[in-house]
């Protein structure tokens, strides 16, 4: 029995897999061309990734070199601290929060912008301006804006009446702060790619749906959206992991004269340099960026998942006359 | 999801790879014995670069003209300085000296360094400096932190203690002469209810005493402690050799957090959003707040007409140090000679006088006689015949003061119900000491 099936499987004809048949067109000249690029990539991203989470599962000093195996130790010890968690759940309010703003307003100015309206190319400059500029100025502009005694917003405010208030001091203030400034900060990126996507798209299909009768509501729902999906993706996925990384923003806004950090809105990437840099806990703060890199990790594949195109389910054919 | 899998194992067994090939703190060459300079002629020895590094910028023009002064003397030596803020310092120095990319010298507080000398980063001094460290010029407390496990490793740059500055107009103001100065934690929630001032509607115009509420790290911590040691207990005390335990979760750390609860909740004459530490003084926004002797520079720099002056501390004081240190393998015999022969050249008398005149940051030095300042300002600062608190040699304090600071900050003076309610307060410091208890513990230097 054994040896007729040997046989058989000796006589089969052996078919070429999908990868010998990359290989065997111009396969292997890519991958030499891309090489240097992908072992700059491995050194650069991949191996620290790695080394990463062979850290976590070690009680890691660089200092001392005293490094001990101590397996999920770091993993159960994070998630029973309190600041963990509080950085933890900062951190997620303040990207999904920038997450449901910045998406669906980006569209919608990228929108505005597309049509022909007067001075499009300087708001289309003003929208991407927060962009390039430095976080550390603008954020350093935007303290003295939120001053409590000083700043132009309270003073803005007072015109209408409205008491000073504390921007930066009170805790849930300070966390709509932060959200605001980093949707100020990131979205005319978000507008521009928009804005590139809406252009790319071909007009007959706007032609052809106009002499159908279709209004602009219709076209922007039917035509756009789904044409914009891929560039909705990548603003989607990127957008998060900006929320998941801010860092300079919180440290800067909620410090003092000493330059110190404040603690009303600890964020994750905060606890992670604290730990690893001043505390000298290098594989707990290993522990944490495994963490992160999970989360934005899990984030990515759920959104490409959400809005991978679905393909149309198989007809299936009756003959007519009913089963055999 | 196997293909997953088995990627993710090749990333691992590619990574433990490199990982068994990356540089580790043991293969800096550290010594642990004074490299031998003795017979070193720096004169002789070609161009000499040095790097130094120090967490003040107050210091960037003293340290400017001692480099140039010293060039001067040894033309082959250059000196290049760099000023970073304190906690930026730290952050460096914690990435830098494991890639052995470090400064040649470094000021930097001691109880901070230990674990770096303690895993060999800092050269040990060579024996005209120890000479130099033992010869009496500076007193025995500040002579204690050159040293590790009997061996001199560094040399004081700077001390500081903390005195309470007060506006005298302000305190006239409110018909306060200088014997109502503060005895007891009482008079300060007394003297702050007399100085501070309020709008029409009720809104603090002027803080009677700036209490650090916000920011800073664990300064925030060191601030609380400060209060603390007037009832003669500390954040953390040594039981027995190496070993600690919290010293808060006492009435000391009880009454001290009331203090703040009073001013900042009861009689709210303090606030964090209204100017506080040197800024709020020097802008007359708050009457009275403790700090450190380098303020006065910045007095008479940013509000020379300001009409102030300070009080002791009435029962203790805190003795902070920072300490020069010679970096690197010591390997080059030539550069750690002109180190350490710059160090020394810094702290001569007349240069630890212009550190004192231009940085505001005292010598460490006992002969130095600090020039065109107040003297009965400089009297409160004194820590004759006071109790006086060093920072513990404990590599994990600064976690301890931090996490206890951002306990403080967060919820001990951020929480209105306390005002009143001695239970939660103590329930609140039981909550910290346990924190600080897990510290020690995972550090291995628990003594409970």
């Amino acid at each position: 029995m054994g040896k007729n099936k040997k046989q058989a499987g000796a006589n089969e004809i052996k078919r070429p897999s999908r990868f010998q048949k990359r290989m065997a067109t111009d396969g292997w000249f890519l991958l030499v061309g891309l090489l240097p690029i992908l072992l700059i990539y491995a050194y650069l991203r991949i191996i620290p990734i790695g080394k990463s989470i062979y850290m976590s599962f070690f009680n890691w000093n660089y200092v001392t070199n005293n490094n001990v195996f101590i397996g999920l130790t770091n993993y159960q010890n994070m998630f029973q601290n309190e600041q963990f968690l509080i950085s933890m759940r900062n951190t997620t309010i303040i990207a999904f929060a920038m997450f449901i703003v910045i998406m669906p307003l980006s569209l919608l100015i990228a929108n505005a912008l597309n049509s022909k309206i007067k001075f499009g190319a300087w708001y289309e400059a003003l929208y991407f301006l927060p962009v390039i500029m430095p976080m550390v100025p603008i954020t350093i502009i935007w303290k003295w804006i939120l001053n409590t005694d000083y700043g132009l917003l309270n003073w803005f405010l007072s015109l209408f009446g409205i008491q000073k208030l504390a921007w930066l001091t009170t805790p849930n203030l300070a966390l709509i702060v932060v959200i605001a400034i980093m949707v100020w900060k990131n979205i005319g990126y978000n507008v521009l790619i928009y804005l590139v996507g809406l252009r790319g798209i071909p007009k007959s299909y706007y032609e052809a749906a106009a002499l159908d009768g279709a209004t602009s509501g219709q076209c922007f729902r039917h035509i756009s959206l789904p044409q914009l999906k891929p560039i909705t993706i990548y603003v989607s996925v990127t957008t998060l992991i900006k929320g998941y990384n801010v860092y300079s923003l919180v440290n800067i806004l909620a410090s003092d004269v000493q330059g110190a950090p404040g603690y009303l809105v600890r964020v994750l990437v905060y606890d992670m340099i604290e730990n690893a840099f001043r505390f000298f806990k290098m594989g707990y703060a290993s522990a944490e960026a495994v963490v992160l890199f999970l989360v934005v990790l899990v984030l990515t594949v759920l959104q490409m998942g959400l809005v991978r195109e679905k393909k149309p389910k198989k007809m299936k054919v009756y003959q007519t006359g009913g089963k055999k | 999801m196997k293909k997953f899998l088995a990627m993710l194992l090749a990333l691992l067994c590619v990574t433990m790879l490199f990982a068994g090939c990356s540089k580790t703190p043991a293969d800096n060459g550290s010594a642990n014995t004074a490299p031998d300079t003795s017979d070193v002629n720096i004169d002789e020895a070609g161009d000499i670069k040095l790097t130094l590094w120090i967490g003040y910028p107050e210091f960037d023009e003293w340290l400017a003209d001692m480099a140039k002064a010293y060039n001067e003397k040894h033309p082959n030596v250059t000196i290049e300085c760099t000023s970073f803020n304190l906690r930026d310092v730290e952050t460096k120095l914690s990435t830098a000296l494991p890639a052995s990319s470090g400064p040649d010298i470094v000021s930097i507080d001691p109880t901070f360094f230990l674990r770096f000398v303690e895993a060999g980063y800092a050269q040990p001094a060579p024996a005209n400096v120890v000479e130099f460290i033992d010869s009496g010029v500076f007193d025995e407390p500040v002579r204690n932190y050159c040293y590790v496990n009997d061996t001199a490793y560094s040399v004081t740059s700077l001390i500081s203690a903390g005195a309470i500055y007060y506006n005298k107009d302000m305190w006239a103001e409110a018909g306060l002469t200088e014997a109502d100065a503060p005895k007891s934690f009482d008079d300060i929630v007394a003297l702050s209810k007399k100085l501070a001032k309020f709008d029409d509607n009720g809104n603090l115009i002027r803080s009677g005493i700036s209490l650090r509420l916000t920011g800073g790290g664990s300064g925030i911590g060191e601030k609380f402690w400060i209060w603390m040691m007037q009832e003669g207990h500390s954040i953390v005390k040594e039981v027995e050799d190496g070993k600690f335990v919290p010293d808060y979760c006492n009435q000391a750390g009880f009454d001290t957090l009331k203090m703040y609860i009073d001013i900042v909740w009861g009689d709210k004459t303090c606030n964090a959003d209204i100017g506080s530490d040197s800024a709020g003084f020097e802008a007359e926004q708050t009457a009275m707040f403790v700090r450190e002797h380098w303020v006065i520079p910045d007095i008479a720099k940013n509000a020379p007409d300001l009409n102030y002056g300070a009080f002791p501390l009435w029962n203790a004081g805190m003795l902070q140090t920072n300490n020069w240190y010679v970096l690197g393998d010591g390997k080059d015999a030539a550069k750690t000679a002109a180190a350490w022969d710059f160090i020394l050249f810094m702290l001569e008398p007349e240069n630890q006088a212009a550190q004192a005149k231009s940085s505001g940051w005292f010598s460490g030095r006992n002969d130095v006689v600090v020039e065109g300042v107040d003297p009965e300002v400089l009297a409160a600062f004194s820590l004759e015949g006071k109790e006086v608190y060093q920072y513990p040699s404990l590599a994990c304090n600064d976690e301890i003061q931090t996490k206890f600071a951002e306990r403080l900050s967060t919820v001990g003076w951020a929480t209105p119900e306390f005002y009143g309610d001695d239970e939660a307060i103590w329930n609140f410091l039981r909550e910290c000491e346990a924190e600080t208890i897990s510290i020690l513990k995972e550090n291995g230097v628990y003594g409970g």
